[in-house]
Protein backbone atom coordinates (compact mmCIF):
# COMPACT_ATOMS: atom_id res chain seq x y z
CA UNK A 1 0.00 0.00 0.00
CA UNK A 2 1.56 3.14 -1.05
CA UNK A 3 1.43 6.38 1.00
CA UNK A 4 0.50 9.99 0.03
CA UNK A 5 3.57 11.09 -2.57
CA UNK A 6 5.64 14.07 -2.72
CA UNK A 7 2.85 15.93 -4.83
CA UNK A 8 -0.14 15.13 -1.86
CA UNK A 9 2.82 17.13 0.31
CA UNK A 10 3.13 19.85 -2.14
CA UNK A 11 -0.26 20.53 -2.58
CA UNK A 12 -0.79 20.79 1.69
CA UNK A 13 2.28 22.79 2.15
CA UNK A 14 0.34 25.16 -1.11
CA UNK A 15 -3.36 24.92 0.72
CA UNK A 16 -1.75 25.82 4.07
CA UNK A 17 0.31 28.80 2.84
CA UNK A 18 -2.73 29.97 0.85
CA UNK A 19 -4.86 29.49 3.76
CA UNK A 20 -2.42 31.96 6.27
CA UNK A 21 -2.23 34.22 3.56
CA UNK A 22 -5.85 34.59 3.78
CA UNK A 23 -6.13 34.81 7.53
CA UNK A 24 -3.26 37.46 7.51
CA UNK A 25 -5.29 39.48 4.86
CA UNK A 26 -8.45 39.02 6.75
CA UNK A 27 -6.52 40.42 10.13
CA UNK A 28 -5.35 43.45 7.70
CA UNK A 29 -1.32 44.81 7.88
CA UNK A 30 0.67 45.42 10.78
CA UNK A 31 0.80 48.74 12.43
CA UNK A 32 3.15 50.32 10.68
CA UNK A 33 6.94 51.20 12.49
CA UNK A 34 7.41 50.05 16.11
CA UNK A 35 4.83 48.89 17.96
CA UNK A 36 6.88 50.48 20.94
CA UNK A 37 5.81 53.86 19.17
CA UNK A 38 1.58 52.68 19.14
CA UNK A 39 1.74 52.17 22.89
CA UNK A 40 3.10 55.60 23.53
CA UNK A 41 0.74 57.44 20.83
CA UNK A 42 -2.72 55.26 22.64
CA UNK A 43 -1.00 56.55 25.55
CA UNK A 44 -0.84 60.28 24.34
CA UNK A 45 -4.02 60.34 22.64
CA UNK A 46 -5.64 59.47 25.80
CA UNK A 47 -4.21 61.84 27.82
CA UNK A 48 -4.99 64.58 25.93
CA UNK A 49 -8.65 63.09 25.32
CA UNK A 50 -9.52 63.56 28.94
CA UNK A 51 -7.95 66.86 28.89
CA UNK A 52 -9.80 67.66 25.74
CA UNK A 53 -13.21 66.52 27.48
CA UNK A 54 -12.23 68.13 31.12
CA UNK A 55 -12.17 71.09 28.87
CA UNK A 56 -15.38 70.89 27.28
CA UNK A 57 -17.17 70.01 30.79
CA UNK A 58 -15.75 72.80 32.95
CA UNK A 59 -16.74 75.32 30.12
CA UNK A 60 -20.33 73.75 30.43
CA UNK A 61 -20.53 75.63 33.75
CA UNK A 62 -18.71 78.77 32.31
CA UNK A 63 -19.98 79.46 29.16
CA UNK A 64 -19.99 82.93 28.73
CA UNK A 65 -17.13 83.21 30.10
CA UNK A 66 -15.12 80.72 27.64
CA UNK A 67 -17.11 82.30 25.33
CA UNK A 68 -15.74 86.13 25.64
CA UNK A 69 -11.89 84.17 26.29
CA UNK A 70 -12.49 82.62 23.30
CA UNK A 71 -12.89 85.54 21.34
CA UNK A 72 -9.49 87.37 22.38
CA UNK A 73 -7.48 84.43 20.81
CA UNK A 74 -6.26 85.18 17.51
CA UNK A 75 -7.67 82.37 15.19
CA UNK A 76 -5.66 83.36 11.60
CA UNK A 77 -2.72 82.52 13.49
CA UNK A 78 -4.65 78.99 14.57
CA UNK A 79 -6.21 78.47 11.18
CA UNK A 80 -2.48 78.57 9.67
CA UNK A 81 -1.19 76.68 11.69
CA UNK A 82 -3.29 74.14 11.16
CA UNK A 83 -2.52 74.14 7.55
CA UNK A 84 1.35 74.17 8.25
CA UNK A 85 0.34 71.27 10.52
CA UNK A 86 -1.28 69.10 7.58
CA UNK A 87 1.31 69.97 5.25
CA UNK A 88 3.63 69.08 7.15
CA UNK A 89 2.16 65.63 7.66
CA UNK A 90 1.50 65.26 3.90
CA UNK A 91 5.32 65.68 3.05
CA UNK A 92 5.84 62.73 5.47
CA UNK A 93 3.59 60.56 3.88
CA UNK A 94 5.57 61.33 0.87
CA UNK A 95 8.78 60.99 2.59
CA UNK A 96 7.32 57.00 3.34
CA UNK A 97 6.77 56.98 -0.33
CA UNK A 98 9.86 57.84 -1.27
CA UNK A 99 11.50 55.72 0.96
CA UNK A 100 9.25 52.70 0.03
CA UNK A 101 10.66 53.38 -3.39
CA UNK A 102 14.27 52.88 -2.96
CA UNK A 103 14.81 56.85 -3.01
CA UNK A 104 16.63 57.74 0.39
CA UNK A 105 18.06 61.41 -0.68
CA UNK A 106 13.91 62.32 -1.82
CA UNK A 107 13.03 60.91 1.62
CA UNK A 108 15.22 62.76 3.38
CA UNK A 109 14.37 66.29 0.98
CA UNK A 110 10.50 65.32 1.81
CA UNK A 111 11.38 64.89 6.24
CA UNK A 112 13.41 68.64 5.73
CA UNK A 113 10.47 70.20 4.49
CA UNK A 114 8.42 68.81 6.75
CA UNK A 115 11.08 69.90 9.53
CA UNK A 116 11.04 73.55 8.22
CA UNK A 117 7.06 73.53 8.05
CA UNK A 118 7.17 72.22 11.66
CA UNK A 119 9.82 74.98 12.61
CA UNK A 120 7.11 77.41 11.10
CA UNK A 121 4.25 76.16 13.36
CA UNK A 122 6.33 76.37 16.85
CA UNK A 123 7.64 79.90 15.36
CA UNK A 124 3.96 81.10 15.14
CA UNK A 125 3.06 79.94 18.01
CA UNK A 126 5.71 81.68 20.33
CA UNK A 127 4.78 85.04 18.61
CA UNK A 128 1.00 84.09 19.04
CA UNK A 129 2.23 83.20 22.89
CA UNK A 130 4.54 86.52 23.03
CA UNK A 131 1.04 88.25 22.16
CA UNK A 132 -0.88 86.64 24.41
CA UNK A 133 1.61 87.64 27.31
CA UNK A 134 1.73 91.16 26.32
CA UNK A 135 -2.06 91.20 26.47
CA UNK A 136 -2.08 90.01 30.14
CA UNK A 137 -3.11 86.52 28.71
CA UNK A 138 -2.03 84.07 31.45
CA UNK A 139 -2.27 80.65 33.06
CA UNK A 140 -3.92 82.75 36.45
CA UNK A 141 -6.62 84.92 34.32
CA UNK A 142 -8.99 82.81 33.82
CA UNK A 143 -10.23 79.03 33.47
CA UNK A 144 -10.27 79.40 29.81
CA UNK A 145 -6.91 80.81 29.43
CA UNK A 146 -5.35 78.20 31.83
CA UNK A 147 -6.88 75.84 29.90
CA UNK A 148 -5.85 76.99 26.50
CA UNK A 149 -2.02 77.61 27.54
CA UNK A 150 -1.88 74.10 29.42
CA UNK A 151 -3.61 72.38 26.05
CA UNK A 152 -1.75 74.46 23.77
CA UNK A 153 1.92 74.82 25.33
CA UNK A 154 1.52 70.70 25.98
CA UNK A 155 0.92 70.05 22.24
CA UNK A 156 3.53 72.28 21.86
CA UNK A 157 6.64 70.19 23.73
CA UNK A 158 4.86 67.52 21.49
CA UNK A 159 5.81 69.17 18.25
CA UNK A 160 9.34 70.27 19.58
CA UNK A 161 9.62 66.52 20.77
CA UNK A 162 8.32 65.16 16.89
CA UNK A 163 10.96 67.29 15.07
CA UNK A 164 13.71 65.76 17.41
CA UNK A 165 12.67 62.55 16.10
CA UNK A 166 11.98 63.48 12.34
CA UNK A 167 15.63 65.33 12.23
CA UNK A 168 17.03 62.09 13.39
CA UNK A 169 15.43 60.29 10.65
CA UNK A 170 16.28 62.83 7.84
CA UNK A 171 19.92 62.59 9.16
CA UNK A 172 19.73 58.69 8.98
CA UNK A 173 17.54 58.55 5.50
CA UNK A 174 20.38 60.67 3.81
CA UNK A 175 23.43 58.42 5.22
CA UNK A 176 21.29 55.70 3.15
CA UNK A 177 20.36 53.63 6.49
CA UNK A 178 17.25 53.09 4.94
CA UNK A 179 16.55 51.07 2.04
CA UNK A 180 12.79 49.91 0.82
CA UNK A 181 12.70 46.77 2.72
CA UNK A 182 14.22 48.47 6.06
CA UNK A 183 12.15 51.21 7.02
CA UNK A 184 10.98 50.83 10.29
CA UNK A 185 12.69 54.01 11.85
CA UNK A 186 10.79 56.56 9.23
CA UNK A 187 7.49 54.44 10.09
CA UNK A 188 8.05 54.77 13.38
CA UNK A 189 8.42 58.83 13.29
CA UNK A 190 5.88 59.17 10.77
CA UNK A 191 3.32 57.82 13.41
CA UNK A 192 4.24 59.49 15.97
CA UNK A 193 3.98 63.03 13.76
CA UNK A 194 1.01 61.80 12.33
CA UNK A 195 -0.10 61.50 16.14
CA UNK A 196 0.72 65.26 16.98
CA UNK A 197 -1.34 66.64 13.81
CA UNK A 198 -4.19 64.34 14.67
CA UNK A 199 -4.05 66.08 18.71
CA UNK A 200 -3.77 69.61 16.71
CA UNK A 201 -6.57 69.06 14.58
CA UNK A 202 -9.01 68.61 17.94
CA UNK A 203 -7.25 71.16 19.90
CA UNK A 204 -7.93 73.37 16.92
CA UNK A 205 -11.22 72.80 17.01
CA UNK A 206 -11.97 73.17 20.53
CA UNK A 207 -10.03 76.04 21.41
CA UNK A 208 -10.41 78.00 18.58
CA UNK A 209 -13.60 77.10 16.59
CA UNK A 210 -16.74 75.74 18.44
CA UNK A 211 -18.20 78.09 20.18
CA UNK B 1 -16.97 61.34 -11.76
CA UNK B 2 -14.34 58.38 -12.52
CA UNK B 3 -12.35 60.82 -14.52
CA UNK B 4 -12.41 63.42 -11.63
CA UNK B 5 -9.82 65.23 -9.98
CA UNK B 6 -9.85 62.83 -6.95
CA UNK B 7 -8.96 59.78 -8.98
CA UNK B 8 -6.32 61.20 -10.82
CA UNK B 9 -4.68 62.21 -7.32
CA UNK B 10 -2.30 59.90 -5.23
CA UNK B 11 -5.12 59.15 -2.10
CA UNK B 12 -3.03 61.22 -0.40
CA UNK B 13 -2.39 63.83 -1.92
CA UNK B 14 -6.33 64.04 -2.48
CA UNK B 15 -7.12 63.25 1.88
CA UNK B 16 -4.11 66.29 2.20
CA UNK B 17 -6.41 68.93 0.40
CA UNK B 18 -9.77 67.59 1.44
CA UNK B 19 -8.22 68.91 4.62
CA UNK B 20 -6.80 71.60 3.94
CA UNK B 21 -10.61 72.27 2.49
CA UNK B 22 -12.30 71.29 5.96
CA UNK B 23 -9.79 73.11 7.94
CA UNK B 24 -11.03 76.19 5.83
CA UNK B 25 -14.78 75.71 6.51
CA UNK B 26 -14.23 74.83 10.23
CA UNK B 27 -12.29 78.61 10.10
CA UNK B 28 -15.23 80.11 8.26
CA UNK B 29 -17.56 79.01 11.13
CA UNK B 30 -15.43 80.51 13.63
CA UNK B 31 -16.56 83.72 13.20
CA UNK B 32 -20.81 82.46 13.16
CA UNK B 33 -22.67 83.01 15.89
CA UNK B 34 -22.37 80.63 18.50
CA UNK B 35 -25.50 77.79 18.06
CA UNK B 36 -25.69 74.10 19.01
CA UNK B 37 -26.09 73.05 15.51
CA UNK B 38 -22.80 75.05 14.38
CA UNK B 39 -21.27 73.15 16.90
CA UNK B 40 -22.45 70.05 15.59
CA UNK B 41 -21.25 70.05 12.55
CA UNK B 42 -17.93 71.27 13.36
CA UNK B 43 -17.07 68.55 15.64
CA UNK B 44 -18.70 66.33 12.72
CA UNK B 45 -15.96 67.93 10.38
CA UNK B 46 -13.16 67.55 13.45
CA UNK B 47 -14.23 63.90 13.25
CA UNK B 48 -13.90 63.35 9.76
CA UNK B 49 -10.94 65.23 9.22
CA UNK B 50 -9.37 62.89 12.42
CA UNK B 51 -10.00 59.79 10.19
CA UNK B 52 -8.37 61.41 7.29
CA UNK B 53 -5.35 61.50 9.18
CA UNK B 54 -5.58 58.29 10.59
CA UNK B 55 -6.42 56.14 7.60
CA UNK B 56 -4.54 57.82 4.66
CA UNK B 57 -1.73 59.40 7.13
CA UNK B 58 -1.47 56.96 10.17
CA UNK B 59 -1.70 54.17 7.34
CA UNK B 60 -4.38 52.67 9.39
CA UNK B 61 -6.69 51.82 6.18
CA UNK B 62 -5.24 48.75 5.43
CA UNK B 63 -4.43 47.94 9.16
CA UNK B 64 -6.07 45.17 11.37
CA UNK B 65 -9.56 45.99 12.13
CA UNK B 66 -8.70 45.58 15.66
CA UNK B 67 -6.37 48.40 15.34
CA UNK B 68 -8.97 50.48 13.27
CA UNK B 69 -11.93 49.80 15.62
CA UNK B 70 -9.40 51.06 18.36
CA UNK B 71 -8.40 53.85 17.11
CA UNK B 72 -12.21 54.98 15.58
CA UNK B 73 -13.60 54.63 18.95
CA UNK B 74 -11.41 56.87 20.49
CA UNK B 75 -12.66 59.52 17.93
CA UNK B 76 -16.36 58.94 18.84
CA UNK B 77 -15.81 58.99 22.67
CA UNK B 78 -13.93 61.76 22.93
CA UNK B 79 -16.23 63.48 20.17
CA UNK B 80 -19.29 62.40 22.12
CA UNK B 81 -18.28 63.43 25.06
CA UNK B 82 -17.21 66.23 24.25
CA UNK B 83 -20.60 67.08 22.71
CA UNK B 84 -22.41 65.73 25.49
CA UNK B 85 -20.54 68.91 27.62
CA UNK B 86 -21.45 71.58 25.12
CA UNK B 87 -25.06 70.04 24.38
CA UNK B 88 -26.27 70.68 28.26
CA UNK B 89 -24.11 73.73 28.63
Amino acid sequence: MAGPGPAHYGHFIMQTALTDDRLQQSRGQPLPGDFAIWVFIFAELTVFGVLFVAYAFTRSAHVDLFNASQLTLNRTYGFANTLLLLTSSYFVVRALRAIKAGRHTACGNWIAGALGLGAMFLLLKLVEFHQDFARGITLSANLFYMFYLSLTFFHFMHVAMGMVILAVVAVKAYAGRYTADNHTGVETGASYWHMVDLVWILLFALVYVIH
Amino acid sequence: MKNGLLHILKPCTAAWLSLLALAAISFQLAYDKPGRLLMVFVLVLTLLKGQLVVDYFMGLRHAGPVWRATMGAYLIAVGTLIGIAYLIS
